[in-house]
């Protein structure tokens, strides 16, 4: 059977398969703690006031976390990370560790993301909110930085190319709605409205960037 | 553009770990050249011409 279906599939297929189960996945989990937080704090969710970009933020966040997860569940079995990465043969103790280091990166991101929601709900004074995202967000600048600094050029002409892409769509996007603002035709966004689209442009970039390039 | 890495690396029976070693790149790199969906930059083409001993536009062409 196992042999069939993969027989079947065409190869640009799988990707995207795995990723729409990620997605559903990642909705079902959404929902559910989302259920159990008005559950729990059922004055909390109205007073913080939550709008759509929060729902994105948090789906966003939640993809990263779980994407993470499922790369160090998956570099448990040195075979399974090979054939995810279409390796001839098991990976080597040092992709082994360059593989959990990215995958603690990507985790990294997503919690950071979660953060400004999560200390909305939870009544942190403002300033010792930022304060703390500001710390964390220089923690993960260092990480990233080592990811870049460890990648070869096949890596880093990737993060160039999502770069280019993201700045182009996100810059597009945010001129049509500026210019649709400014004629009164759109509501005006707040920044973490940009930022969460920005962030999803950025992802989805990312994700065709890595899928072209034979690394997803 | 098209290369014919795959072939030379079979030749010299080399596998993709030692390949990626000697030209300082990762296997997920000589796997994406091999399969054509990543271009080498000039640098790392010189290299691979050097490696195995021959002009760059023997192995590689449009």
């Amino acid at each position: 059977m196992t042999n069939l279906s993969s027989k079947s599939m065409p190869q640009w297929a799988k990707p995207l398969g795995g990723i729409a189960l990620i997605f559903a996945v990642c909705g079902v989990v959404g929902y559910g703690v989302g259920h159990l937080a008005a559950e729990v704090f059922p004055h909390a969710l109205p007073a913080a006031d939550l709008r759509w970009s929060d729902v994105l933020a948090c789906l966003l966040a939640g993809g990263l976390i779980f994407g993470a997860i499922a790369v160090l569940i998956t570099s448990l079995d040195a075979r399974r990370l090979g054939r995810m990465y279409k390796l001839e043969g098991p990976a080597s103790a040092h992709e082994i560790a360059v593989a959990r280091f990215q995958a603690l990166v990507i985790g990294f991101s997503g919690l950071i993301l979660l953060l400004p929601m999560v200390f909305s709900l939870t009544g942190l004074p403002p300033l010792f909110g930022v304060a703390a995202i500001a710390l964390l967000f220089v923690a993960h600048t260092v990480m990233n930085w080592r990811v870049y600094r460890q990648a070869d050029e096949l890596l880093r002409r990737s993060v160039l190319e999502t770069a280019t892409i993201a700045f182009f769509l996100g810059q597009g996007l945010l001129f049509i709605w500026a210019a649709a603002e400014r004629l009164g035709v759109a509501t005006p966004l707040t920044a973490w409205d940009v930022y969460a689209v920005l962030m999803a442009v950025y992802l989805a970039a990312s994700l065709a960037v890595s899928v072209r390039r034979g690394l997803a | 553009m098209n290369n014919r890495l795959k072939v030379l690396r079979a030749e010299r029976d080399w596998s993709q770990a030692h390949l990626a070693e000697v030209l300082g790149v990762s296997r997920q790199t000589v796997n994406a050249l091999e399969t054509g969906r990543y271009d080498p930059s000039l640098p790392l083409a010189f290299k691979i011409a050097r490696i195995f001993e021959q002009p760059i536009e023997s192995i590689f062409s449009e």
